[in-house]
């Protein structure tokens, strides 16, 4: 079998953490506090749309012999990837009441997000993926000692490479993702008790992806712009109130890097992303009308991509947040999955 | 010597069977409609386990499982849920006559009889789903994966290890404990490898991810003496002429209430999508004649999330509007938080439960070469199930009543107590292998309930039961097998009036909740199933 068939299963998209998007907390009024801090959480959460570190390094190894940055016609890949986050911050839980504070506490809190995911891309032309992400979440918020394990959003990704791959140009590839809520959403939960899994409305996103082979490195950087549904109906109790709607935010998100292929085993990528988030509003029972202000966050990641075979490379990264909002760490692995069993042989 | 021989093998399979204890054999909705072959043999597959069913049964006997297959059952359903009420002539509440108040008796009728063949299933996203009344059919499907010349066999199966929901019809007199339930395990995956150690012994270990929902729509009321006294009020000071002779100091006349009366109506939705659970099993075959097996699920925790409605009559909302509208009313109201007539409350919901775990161990015998009979013991831990905890987002009004006469409820949250106890059953199962080809099989399950005789209703009318079970196992050629079966399970219990804290008790301190108080109550339950399984290598 030439490499070009197997090429599909080595297209991981994982590991990465972009679209930061968060919330000062000091700014609203106490009821809007868990919701940012909701907020921030979902900000976290990996948006799998962005073109990647782990698969710019699947084309530092295979730039020689690539024509498309996608999988081929009618031909499928499954990928699993395992992402661990930690987010530590203080809390300040402030209630306010005709102007003045009347519960006023710091709280410490801590949480750990570990996320399997699986990806499946198929080929549905040589020059357009499909590919759909089901994540399963397990959280577990320290300082409460709540815990949560359910399915994350599921996401439908397109994947467009208007332009076939020459070497010496620039790769561009376009795509769109709907992402829906099939996770627990934080807007419908017992915020006390339990813990959200999902953004908790649908949102769709649209971006570009660019690369560029300068043998042994590639450059890279992507760029994304969300728009979020808004969500009506609710009924959730915070603080005093009764949470009705929410209207998040859009969101932009720029990140840019670059993988060096040390040997032909093992290569090395160095990423940044920022994301600039738009304002968040939410519509109380009471008429309160609070409102996250926009923000700005950043993020720092490393990747290492190491073969394992001729057909499979497995990628883990450690990163760390720039901004008070980011996630203080993450790591993480991906690998592709290859049930030849599976297949008619 | 030949003699000698089938003698020895009798032997084994009588000790076995004495050393059971001879106590209750229990189970709730569990492996009622898992598998054909395992229901026509009774549930006790333990030592034989065969197709991609071995994940549920004893996931070492995927080791036995060679080249690539695949296999789709389907399984139809038919229920049939009856309960029947009996008011006794002495039956009263505060004086006033069960018989000719209670609307569920028609005026004067001593009996009163629920019945409902309509399955219902919990659909995310939905809630639950009426099934038109036919048998509700349920397609299973798994493959197996052994690598030629490898010892290890991988293997996935989709299935439903508990599905139990009805929907009873308008106006049925069981409304007050579960117009529609469901309550429902779904595997949607659950990867699992069996490895063969040696030409004995044969281990398996599996993880199963499951979606669970609980879910109920019910009408609600409480014939509770206090209501009874309230009643006994209205009558007294005339409310029908609709004036409210007390009023501005006491209110009693805003609206109709009485022990009979419905208070509302309550509708409960939660799931878990991720309920994972540790497989583990063993088979150990020492000769071509004995085998025996083990299997052990481990227990998992969950945390079903969802949403509450609860919605007033108008009469029970104008009622304490109107007394919390007066001097006397408003003044006690405060002190005991009764409530003020808020006409709908709802909002998040979230209830623990551990999905309890299981052991089962068995032996099967070939105690002549046309005939083999198996033998199994099972345990379920539904001791775990000691109480559900309710917990609701926000303080409620009809706990802050409820909270005044029950230990069991607080402002947010609401304790029904369960006391289940751990269940041992007790499955036998007889093939006769007719041919090469063909097997016949008839199977028995005993079935005790782990619901204590002070905590049964009509809700989860599961109680002791016996599973019977008949099938066919047809080789169709080298690579092809079909399974055939058809079972009966039935179930029956009397509910002596005052006996059941959750169903017919008359204290006082009962709020919540007693909707049948002073009822005899008789259960039956019958659940047929036919299906078949379809098993071929790809």
């Amino acid at each position: 079998m030439n490499r070009m068939d197997k090429e599909p299963m080595n297209h991981n998209k994982s590991i990465k953490v972009a679209g930061l998007l968060l919330t000062s907390l000091l700014s609203l009024p106490a009821l809007a506090q868990e919701n940012s801090v909701d907020r921030a959480r979902e900000a976290l959460t990996r948006q799998e749309t962005d073109e990647d570190a782990s698969k710019q390094l699947e084309e530092v190894f295979q730039a020689a012999e690539k024509n498309y940055s996608l999988i081929k016609k009618g031909t499928y890949s499954v990928n699993y990837a395992f992402d661990y986050s930690y987010f530590g911050d203080q809390r300040l839980d402030v209630d306010i009441i005709n102007g003045s504070p009347r519960n006023f506490d710091v709280v410490p809190s801590a949480q750990h997000t570990f996320t399997n995911s699986f990806n499946i891309d198929f080929g549905l032309l040589d020059n357009v993926t499909v590919s759909a992400r089901v994540p399963l979440v397990a959280k577990f918020e320290t300082q409460e000692e709540l815990s949560a394990t359910d399915f994350g959003d599921i996401s439908l990704t397109a994947r467009w490479q208007p332009f076939a791959y020459v070497p010496g140009k620039p790769s561009i590839t376009f795509f769109g993702t709907a992402k829906t809520k099939t996770g627990v959403s934080p807007y419908e939960i017992d915020v006390n008790k339990q813990l959200s899994t999902g953004s908790g409305f649908y949102s769709f996103s649209v971006g570009g992806s660019f690369s560029k082979v300068l043998d042994p490195v590639v450059v890279f950087s992507s760029v994304s712009y969300t728009i979020p549904i808004n969500v009506s109906d609710l009924n959730q109790v915070r603080g005093g109130d009764v949470l009705e709607q929410v209207e998040p935010a859009n969101s932009l998100s720029v990140s840019a890097g670059f993988s060096y292929a040390l040997s032909y085993d093992v290569s090395l990528s160095v990423s940044a992303q920022v994301g600039y988030s738009d304002e968040t509003t939410l519509r109380f029972r009471s008429g309160i009308e609070a409102q996250a202000q926009d923000q700005v966050s950043g993020l720092m990641n490393f990747a290492m991509g190491i073969r394992t075979s001729d057909s499979t490379i497995v990628n883990f990264n450690v990163g760390f947040g720039l901004t008070e909002e980011s996630p203080d760490l993450l790591m993480g692995l991906s690998l592709p999955l290859d049930i030849t069993g599976l297949k008619e042989e | 010597m030949l003699y000698l021989n089938w003698i020895k093998r009798w032997f084994g399979a009588l000790c076995f069977a004495l050393m059971l204890p001879i106590t209750a054999w229990a189970q709730l909705a569990q492996d009622l409609l898992v598998d054909p072959r395992a229901l026509s043999l009774g549930n006790a597959i333990t030592a034989d386990p065969q197709g991609v069913a071995s994940i549920h049964y004893n996931p070492a006997g995927l080791a036995k499982m060679k080249g690539r297959q695949f296999q789709v059952s389907v399984m139809n359903i038919l229920l049939n849920n009856q309960a029947i009420f009996k008011a006794s002539e002495s039956c009263n509440v505060f004086g006033l006559s069960c018989r000719e108040n209670d609307p569920i008796f028609n005026g004067g009728d001593s009996v009163a009889r629920s019945r409902t063949i309509s399955p219902a299933l919990f659909i995310p996203g939905f809630g639950i789903q009426r099934l038109p009344k036919l048998p509700a059919v349920a397609p299973f499907n798994g493959f197996t994966i052994n690598p030629p010349g490898s010892k290890i066999t991988f293997g996935n199966f989709t299935y439903g290890p508990e599905i139990l929901g009805y929907y009873r019809r308008d106006g049925d007199p069981a409304r007050y404990l579960g117009k529609a339930v469901a309550l429902q395990r779904f595997s949607y995956i659950s990867p699992t490898i069996g490895y063969e150690i040696n030409d004995e012994w044969s281990v398996g270990v599996g993880v199963s991810l499951s979606h669970q929902a609980l879910a109920m729509d019910t009408f609600l009321r409480s014939p509770n003496l206090l209501i009874g006294v309230l009643e006994e009020l209205q009558t007294a000071f005339q409310c029908e002429t609709g004036q409210d002779p007390l009023q501005p100091f006491l209110g009693l006349c805003g609206g109709n209430v009485g022990p009979w009366d419905d208070i509302g109506g309550l509708s409960i939705k939660t799931q878990e999508t991720i309920s994972p659970k540790l497989l583990f099993g063993l088979l150990w075959e020492p000769t071509d004649w004995f085998s025996w097996g083990m299997n052990y699920q481990s227990p998992s925790k969950m945390q079903l999330k969802g949403t509450y409605d609860l919605q007033y009559t108008d009469d029970w909302a104008g009622f304490w509007q109107s007394f919390s509208g007066s001097l006397f009313g408003a003044i006690n109201g405060a002190i005991f938080s009764l409530p003020t007539g808020i006409p709908r409350e709802s909002g998040n919901l979230s209830i623990d439960l551990t999905h309890p775990q299981h052991f089962q161990t068995g032996i099967k015998v070939k105690v002549h070469p046309k005939f083999s009979i198996s033998m199994d013991m099972a345990w379920t831990d539904y001791s775990a199930w000691d109480r559900f905890l309710l917990e609701f987002d926000r303080n409620l009004e009809f706990l802050g009543a409820a909270r005044l006469l029950s230990p069991n409820a607080t402002e947010n949250t609401l304790t029904i107590p369960l006391e289940y106890k751990d269940t041992w059953n007790f499955g036998l199962g007889i093939e006769q292998h007719v041919n090469s080809r063909l097997d016949l099989r008839l199977g028995i399950q005993w079935r005790d309930s782990p619901i204590p005789d002070n905590r049964r209703d009509v809700l989860a009318p599961l109680n002791d039961g016996i599973l019977y079970g008949a099938g066919i196992g047809y080789k169709w050629d080298r690579d092809t097998v079909l399974d055939l079966h058809a079972s009966y399970f039935r179930s029956y219990e009397y509910i002596k009036a005052g006996t059941s804290e959750n169903l017919n008790d008359t204290g006082i301190q009962n709020i919540a909740y007693n909707p049948y108080a002073g009822l005899d109550v008789i259960t039956k339950l019958r659940i047929v199933s036919f299906g078949f399984s379809f098993r071929k290598s790809f």
